[in-house]
């Protein structure tokens, strides 16, 4: 392994805390438009850095560019990383939309850009920590660090609500996350119990043997946790608020990454941790998936607010990923994973149209507007096309995670096949609100003399939708490669979950190779802490 | 029948830091006396910091000559109270730099504020020290009486003696519960020797020792703040100028942790299970009633002192997560590191309080600091950082310590109390945001734009709290490892 | 048995995508000419390649059943590897052929439609994405490849019904088609999942391809059909109650000695062979034979070699097939306008019109007829479900034809007839005519196309008119127009030697004698056959024949269409005149050419049809052309005397009549119990349940809640010193007693 193989995470993950460092601190970024700049430069080339993985990775299951340094040693805290199918595309969709965002807040936020800026860099490190972090404690960390930028970025810069939907998000989430760090503290302690070593490296905690009741509760911890944030029904009351009231790059970057994090996390940490405990909670994750799809779709036909609309559709297409998950079948969680994907490009892109329209209208109510395919052709053309892939059209990014969850259900025994035939009900859902909206803003008669003066997507805007358009095609025709990659994946958690077998996690040595392990457990407790 | 003369002088040692406070205390006392009488009315207080600084340093040049059980077994200078001596010479080091603006603004006489200070630092040092419960009471009278006065300094403002008396009153009160304590334990073992006593009544129980380690508890939780005995805290805190407010919510705490932990792990290992439950009571009570009256607070002072109850109250849980028989320390461990980090993190955020405002107005509530982010970023930023690591949120030292805390508890079966603490600091994550909230989202008010008086002792403050929190919070190991070796004193 | 390799499948539907993307994002900035006539050019390839597959597919080896491509592997997930790969057999030849015929002749019609349009590069790139999603349809080897197509077809749908974005109903109309449309497609995908269920829980490898599923569906009809044949006891046992669709074969006595020999060889050639690889009788033996977790595996689609060998096909439950075919088939109805789904095509008449000719007459509409037949495999082994399909489609075509009877609107009067035509075509198909039923959808593609065009050169000429009781008389006006036209009618009434003449016959002959179809059925379609007949020419009168109603500022200006509308419209004419011999009868000399062509793909399901008996097809023969002549006459005698038109006043009086008129207020039924409840109960959950309960009394409640508490604390901390120091006592009487409760 070359140089940069080994320390490739490491820069992905602090390169964008150093860039925000410089722009806190050099002077020259005290001109606003010197900060975005910086930012632009700093969010590319992490992106070009990014590019790294996917060419180096092969195509090879398990951990790569895995890295570990000893951190608390008394503690069994160690910096280790490593990313395999399920993080590298989040990793990538993170790095890819930073910049985007940039551009496009570069025109909208007026006040205090720098700040603006240092805020999305360290949530950009703390978004890809915690994708790439193996250590659990390490993983805490930069999940609790993603939340102070994302809850300044809504509070400071949100709407004329800012200040309730910033705490609300900021408390909602962390009532999960600490309820997470007792269960991480309770799992560590009991496999220092059984192990008689004490660790939060994730290769070794996994296939702790645990009691049934205790797999639950720590499940149950866990999964708040990730399904506060993802968020699945019924906890998704902040996600609306917070939706409506963030700025748009705070929007996109919540909607396109940050609920992902709450499906990573079962997929990476709830599930293999857990699995006995998982199989009990299945069915309940796939009602709330069912709930969620058919709910948020009922929900979002009747909103007044473009953004709470897309807010409410996130929760229905989330229903997927939950679902999915609650499947345990491979192509269930592929599905999932897909469904994270695909709504990551097609949610960000509406976010950063409606964001368009209201830097353009300074409103956000679809009774505003009406007719405006006539005066804004190549907006409406961007809009119809990201609608399509929303409502999940096949031949687009939408419909192959969808299918994917469905046919997992289908093949899952027990509550599967009633939960699918629910699901494809809300595949008519999705249609029922997102055609409602295409509607009620493009077509029909021009209500509103305001909006004949209307201007069109100009060359940025064009620039900044056409990739996200192309890779909704991509997406959508040539999907096989990442399913490729997240096939052995999902096997080794549907083996594990279902077929009762260990899950082989490679552990990773302190020179930071990746070696494959064989579990020890000595049968009976030893005093931890020595 | 030991005399005077049988004692040795390698138990001087033990005086160490000790008398080199104490020899401050009374140089400062002289040139208050002689020196800096008349016409050269040079600032005292560098002398009597710098001093506190030399103690620090000696005690730490000079960490590994302990000795223990000096002066007929009523000192021990172990590795635990070098460490807090530390902690107490640093505290009261940082308080001088705090208090110059204070003590010019309100024309007090720095002599005998110095001197006062000094003398506490004294008694808390005599409490970590104490090896038998007659010292301890004795550090921890200095301790109070000089800090009544302090309260009490400021003869302008009438919440000031307000506090002073209240606290009086409250402190004599638990004083005497204390001493009672002590004589119940007397009668029942016949020694006042903490290790002895623990010797004394091993095994059995009985009723006398039972009520003196119920007064000793009584007392002890009058000091720390514990609900239901925290009463006072939020009136003294609010009432005493802030320096002195920054005292009390770090040194008299850490002294009088100091002083529970030797008392309890030393004096009373028998009663392990009986003061385990009585704490996790006490510590399920202060961390509710501390977090949730907290709420709805908008004077940073008083938000601060009611921060001091709840951390009071996670600190108790450390206080129980040990285990005295394998031994397992590592409760007590964690509770030495959460000290330093709430010490650090409540001394930057009273700095910030100490400078804020011009020369006659005070800006403490909550309200004042609007708009703070755009007049002036690094303040606004440092104060963030303070209160998020009041609010225990990764990165800082605060989620560093409250996760050694809350892992010993976990370890030690305590997952009961981890879960109401962790939702409990969830609640006070909510006021400390509200500071943030109006720092940064907020414009500033109409009214009073924010001032404040520069000053470069507290900047320095600042800074090193600063320094202290990130420190603490990513590079743990070190301060644990000390930690580690302090605690061990006591196993 | 092979499927030849064939390099350029994959460009006739790739250019019009090609060409149709890139005039959507680029075509507003080129020259007003250019998008369309790179549309049209995009078709005129097509229809090459299209045709030059034909050609390349009869020169195959022998033995070909289709040609084929397989381009890349699209998704591949937990043992179901999707290929996205496209084929030609008998039968997609014959669509594609279709498709690029009508659809080129429509491009072109459309130069000259729209050419006064500002916005011509929308529509022809949107027409162009339609044609290649319709070959991707009939193209597609697999379902999911088909369901691209399927959907797609639906969304260009959408897109040009609301062409004219601007109004608010054609908008609306666009919407409810795609609504509608996606409730048929969730359907089958539904269907195709269960299906796939279906195939995993059988322990046979997971596949989408039409041709494997074939095969192990062809398995099970064998087993069924032995089993009838062997043990007919076993009749009455509940696995093989005709209910489920156990069997595909009814022994009714109508069934001739060699057809049961037939069937007895084939059967006992596939015992031998199940004998030999097939575990039968198919007990669930081989399940419990796998251990449990290999077969959770298995089910949970992880792959591992031993649990799915090609060769174990188990037990595959026949009822299973008939809940799949349903499914499927309400996807058809979607697609198809039948009942229950089909209000939303008479809505998309909203559309230009060379779009409702193209899409809601000619090839869309016809997908859902395409599906069934390419599965009637699976169709037939379900008796259930064909009995399903044959019913709605007869009560469709009745429905639509009573309702055609009473439109004043050209365009909806045209759509009602589709529908109509199209409940002919799953009539056929479910009575086992599946030949029957693709030849009337090729003949209805050519003569429904030229009717839609003549409509549509008429609304040009009257400047938008669409209502017949305002037009009349322009026989005169509109030479070319009015003869295409009325051999389009005569050819949708059935008339000889006409194209609709030869499909319809056949279908109506076949509906009678196929023992799953009846003399029920047949009763019902002649009598649609009268509506059908007695509305084209009521339509044809009032709008040719009778004397002018037109309004007078119009008079003047009606014109006949230019020669880029009437050369389609000639075509047409033609193709309506030729293509019916493609399958002339035995009876009249010919020999069902097409029938026998499109065998080796319907053939096995078709054998069970009877054989000919020249008599009674003589005499059905002429029935149809009776029954279409009376309607004819009647039509003719009824509207264009003009004294007549106060006997018609008075019947419009009648509630009958307002009630079909009012389309049997289908549209408003179905507003007030599926829309408005829908919407309603969507308001109730956003204020109700999200906003007052979850948000509300959940989340916020416990902030409240906590708020309340907190408060308390504060009223506790009065500043007086008596109480602290009470509370002082309190807490250590407090600690002292429950320390001494041991004593």
């Amino acid at each position: 392994m070359s140089l940069v193989n080994l320390h490739i995470l490491s820069l992905l993950i602090f390169f964008p805390l150093l860039g925000a460092l410089a722009v806190a601190f050099l002077p020259s970024s005290r001109k606003p438009q010197s900060s975005w700049t910086w930012g632009l430069i700093v969010s590319g080339l992490e992106f070009l850095f990014s590019l790294h993985l996917p060419w180096h990775s092969g195509s090879g299951e398990g951990l790569k560019f895995a890295e570990r340094y000893e951190w608390i040693p008394s503690w069994g805290i160690s910096f280790l990383v490593g990313i395999d199918g399920f993080s590298l595309y989040l990793i990538l969709l993170t790095t890819f939309l930073v910049p985007i965002i940039f551009l496009m807040s570069r025109r909208s936020v007026s006040t205090s850009p720098r700040a603006f800026v240092v805020s999305f860099l360290i949530l950009e490190t703390g978004i890809v920590g915690s994708l790439a972090s193996l250590d659990l404690f390490l993983f805490y960390l930069f999940w609790e660090v993603m939340l102070i930028p994302m809850f300044l970025i809504i509070g400071i810069w949100g709407g004329e609500n800012k200040v309730y939907a910033a705490v609300k998000f900021l408390v909602y989430t962390m009532l999960g996350s600490v309820l997470m760090l007792v269960a991480i503290l309770w799992l560590t302690v009991r496999h220092g119990q059984f192990a008689g070593n004490f660790t939060f490296a994730l290769p070794e905690l996994c296939n702790t043997p645990l009691p049934l009741t205790e797999q639950l509760w720590l499940f149950a911890a866990f999964g708040l946790a990730f399904a506060i944030k993802i968020p699945a029904f019924p906890f998704h009351t902040w996600l609306p608020d917070a939706h409506t009231e963030a700025p748009t790059g705070g929007s996109v970057v919540l909607a396109s990454v940050l609920l992902k994090l709450g499906g990573y996390g079962f997929l990476r940490f709830a599930l293999p941790l857990f699995p006995d405990a998982a199989q009990v909670f299945a069915p309940v994750l796939m009602l709330s998936g069912v709930v969620g799809i058919l709910y948020g779709a009922l929900v979002s036909r009747v909103q007044d607010d473009l953004k709470r609309l897309i807010a409410f559709s996130s929760v229905s297409h989330l229903g997927f990923v939950v679902l999915g998950l609650g499947t345990l079948t491979v192509s269930g969680l592929q599905g999932a994973v897909f469904v994270m994907l695909s709504h990551g490009l097609t949610t960000g892109a509406l976010f950063l149209l409606v964001g368009m329209l209201h830097e353009r209208r300074h409103t956000r109510m679809i009774d505003q507007f009406g007719g405006l395919q006539a005066v804004i052709p190549n907006y409406s053309l961007v809009l119809r096309v990201v609608t399509l892939a929303s409502i999940g059209l096949p031949g687009l990014s939408g419909f192959v995670g969808e299918f994917l969850v469905l046919l997992g259900a289908s093949q899952c025994p027990g509550w599967g096949r009633p939960a699918m035939c629910a699901a494809a009900i809300g595949m008519v859902g999705s249609a029922f609100y997102m055609l409602h909206m295409f509607q009620a803003v493009m077509q029909g008669p021009i209500r509103h003399p305001k909006n004949r003066a209307l201007k069109d997507l100009d060359r940025v805007e064009m620039g900044v939708m056409a990739p996200i358009l192309v890779l909704i095609l991509v997406l959508g025709l040539f999907p096989n490669s990442i399913l490729a990659r997240l096939e052995p994946l999902a096997q080794r958690i549907v083996e594990t979950v279902v077929g009762d077998k260990e899950y082989e996690l490679e552990a990773v040595n302190a020179a930071g190779v990746v070696v494959s392990r064989t579990p020890v457990h000595t049968a009976e407790p030893v005093p931890i802490l020595r | 029948m030991p005399t005077l003369l049988s004692i040795k002088g390698t138990e001087f040692w033990a005086l160490l830091p000790l008398g080199t406070v104490l020899a401050v205390g009374f140089l400062v006392l002289l040139i208050e006396l002689f020196v800096r009488s008349g016409k050269s009315r040079f600032s005292i207080l560098p002398i009597a910091g710098n001093g506190m600084l030399l103690a620090t340093l000696l005690t730490w040049t000079f960490r590994d000559h302990v000795f223990c059980g000096a002066f007929f077994g009523s000192i021990d200078l172990d590795r635990f109270g070098v460490a807090f001596s530390m902690i107490f010479t640093v505290g009261a080091y940082l308080t001088f730099l705090l208090s110059h603006r204070f003590v010019t603004r309100h024309r007090i006489a720095e002599g005998p504020y110095s001197c006062l200070i000094i003398f506490a630092t004294a008694g808390m040092i005599l409490m970590a020290q104490a090896a038998d419960l007659l010292t301890l009471f004795l550090g921890l009278e200095v301790m109070s009486v000089s800090l009544y006065i302090l309260v009490g300094l400021v003869k302008a403002d009438p919440r000031s003696s307000e506090a002073s008396i209240k606290y009086f009153l409250v402190g004599v009160f638990s004083s005497a519960l204390f001493l009672y304590g002590i004589a119940l334990t007397y009668g029942a073992s016949g020694s006042v020797a903490l290790r002895s006593l623990g010797g004394a009544m091993a095994g059995e129980m009985g009723v006398l020792a039972t009520l003196g380690m119920g007064f000793l508890l009584a007392g002890f939780f009058f000091k720390v703040a514990a609900a239901p005995f925290h009463m006072w805290a939020p009136d003294v805190y609010e009432g005493s100028p802030t320096p002195v407010a920054a005292f009390l919510a770090t040194g008299v705490k850490a002294a009088a942790f100091a002083g529970l932990t030797r008392t309890l792990y030393l004096g009373f290992p028998g009663f392990f299970a009986s003061w385990t439950t009585v704490i996790w009571g006490v510590a399920i009570a202060t961390m509710v009633i501390g977090n949730l009256a907290a709420l709805c607070q908008n004077n940073l002072k008083r938000l601060l002192a009611y921060s001091s109850i709840a951390h009071a109250g996670i600190l108790l849980v450390a206080l129980i997560s040990v285990d005295l028989s394998v031994p397992d320390p590592a409760g007590a461990q964690a509770l030495l590191y959460y000290l330093l980090a709430y010490t650090v993190a409540t001394v930057g955020a009273f700095a910030m309080l100490s400078w804020a405002g011009e020369d006659e107005t005070t800006l403490e509530y909550i309200e004042d600091f609007c708009g703070l982010s755009e007049s002036h970023p690094v303040l606004a930023f440092a104060l963030a950082v303070f209160m998020l690591t009041l609010a225990g949120i990764p990165p800082t030292a605060g989620f560093t310590g409250k996760y050694f805390i809350f892992s010993a508890a976990v370890a030690k079966g305590h997952v009961d109390l981890v879960v109401i603490g962790v939702l409990a600091s969830l609640v006070s994550v909510y006021y400390y945001m509200k500071v943030v909230v109006c720092m940064y989202m907020f414009p500033p008010a109409p009214g009073q734009p924010f001032t404040y008086t520069y000053s470069v002792p507290t900047a320095m403050v600042l800074g090193l709290s600063m320094a202290g929190v990130v420190y603490l919070g990513l590079m743990p190991a070190t301060c644990w490892r000390m930690a580690g070796a302090a605690i061990g004193a006591l196993f | 048995m092979a499927e030849h390799p064939c390099s350029f499948l994959f460009l006739i539907p790739l250019i019009p995508f090609v060409v149709g993307f890139a005039n959507g994002l680029i075509g507003r900035y080129l020259p007003r000419i250019v998008p369309g006539a790179s549309a049209c050019l995009a078709m005129a390839l097509s229809l090459w390649y299209s045709t030059r597959a034909v050609f390349w597919f009869y020169g195959a080896p022998s033995g070909t059943v289709a040609l084929r491509q397989d381009l890349w592997t699209w998704m591949s997930s937990g043992g179901l590897d999707v290929s996205f790969s496209l084929m030609a057999d008998q039968l997609t030849c014959l669509m594609i052929v279709m498709i690029s015929v009508v659809g080129f002749l429509i491009h072109l019609y459309s130069l000259g439609y729209m050419e006064h349009e500002k916005d011509q590069a929308r529509y022809f790139s949107q027409l162009n994405l339609f044609a290649g999603f319709m070959f991707l349809l009939v193209m597609a080897t697999n379902f999911p490849v088909m369901f691209i197509g399927w959907e797609g077809v639906g969304a260009c749908s959408y897109l040009l019904i609301g062409y004219y974005f601007s109004s608010e109903d054609k908008a609306q109309a666009g919407k409810k088609a795609f609504l509608v449309n996606r409730v048929g497609d969730a359907s089958f995908l539904v269907g195709v999942l269960v299906l796939l269920g279906g195939l995993s829980s059988a322990g046979g490898p997971l596949t989408l391809e039409f041709s494997k599923i074939k095969a192990r569906i062809g398995a099970l009809a064998e087993q069924r059909i032995f089993v009838d044949l062997i043990t007919p006891s076993e009749q009455k046992t509940p696995g093989f109650d005709p209910e489920d669709g156990g069997r595909v074969v009814n022994l009714s006595p109508s069934f001739s000695t060699p057809e049961r020999d037939a069937i007895q060889s084939r059967s006992s050639v596939s015992t031998t062979t199940s004998v030999l690889d097939r575990s039968w009788p198919p007990t669930s033996g081989q399940a419990v034979s796998r251990s449990p977790s290999a077969g959770v595996r298995a089910s949970r689609g992880v792959r591992s070699s031993g649990d799915s060998s090609p060769n174990d096909s188990g037990p595959f439950s026949a009822s299973i097939v008939t809940v799949v075919a349903l499914l499927l088939f309400l996807g058809a109805t979607g697609k198809s306008a039948q009942i229950p789904l089909y209000v939303w095509l008479p809505d998309a008449m909203a559309g230009p019109t060379p779009v409702s000719a193209l899409i809601h007459a000619a090839t869309m509409v016809t997908a859902g007829v395409y599906m069934v037949c390419r599965l009637c495999f699976l169709f037939t082994v379900s008796d259930t479900a064909m009995a399903v399909v044959a019913w709605t489609g007869a009560l469709t075509a009745l429905l639509a034809g009573i309702i055609a009877l009473a439109q004043r609107d050209i365009k909806k009067i045209l759509a009602y007839s589709t529908i109509s035509q199209l409940g002919f075509m799953f009539l056929a198909a479910g009575s086992g005519a599946f030949s029957a039923a693709i030849f009337h959808v090729f003949t209805h593609a050519f003569f429904k196309a030229l009717l839609f065009l003549g409509a549509g050169s008429v609304i040009h000429a009257l400047h938008g008119e669409q209502d017949i009781f305002n037009m009349g008389g322009l026989r005169k006006k509109l030479p070319w127009t009015y003869r295409t036209f009325l051999i389009g009618a005569l050819a949708l009434c059935g008339f000889p030697p006409l194209a609709g003449f030869f499909s319809k016959d056949q279908i109506l002959f076949q509906v009678y004698s196929s023992p799953r179809g009846g003399a029920g059925l047949y009763l019902i379609a002649i009598f649609t056959a009268i509506l059908t007949a007695f509305y084209m020419f009521r339509l044809v009168s009032l709008v040719f024949w009778s004397e002018s109603r037109v309004d007078r500022r119009l008079k003047k200006t009606i014109h006949e269409a230019p020669p880029s509308m009437l050369l389609p419209l000639v075509i047409l004419a033609a193709g309506t005149v030729i293509v019916g011999f493609l399958n002339t009868p035995g009876l009249l000399y010919g020999h069902e050419w097409l029938s026998h062509a499109l065998d080796p793909v319907l053939g096995e399901s078709s054998t069970q049809l009877k054989r000919p008996e020249p008599f009674l097809e003589f005499g059905l023969m002429i029935v149809s052309i009776l029954v279409g002549l009376i309607g004819i006459l009647t039509a003719w005698w009824i509207y264009t005397s003009p004294e007549r038109d106060d006997t018609l006043a008075e019947f419009e009086g009648t509630l009958a009549y307002r009630a079909v008129l009012a389309k049997f207020g289908v549209d408003e039924a179905y507003d007030l119990v599926i829309v408005r409840p829908l919407l309603a109960v969507s308001r109730f959950l956003r204020t109700i349940v999200d906003e007052t309960v979850v948000d509300g009394a959940l989340v916020n409640g416990v902030a409240r809640l906590i708020d309340r508490v907190a408060s308390v604390f504060r009223e506790l901390q009065s500043g007086d010193t008596q109480r602290y120091l009470l509370l002082l006592t309190l807490g250590t009487t407090a600690v002292i007693v429950y320390l001494m409760r041991s004593f």
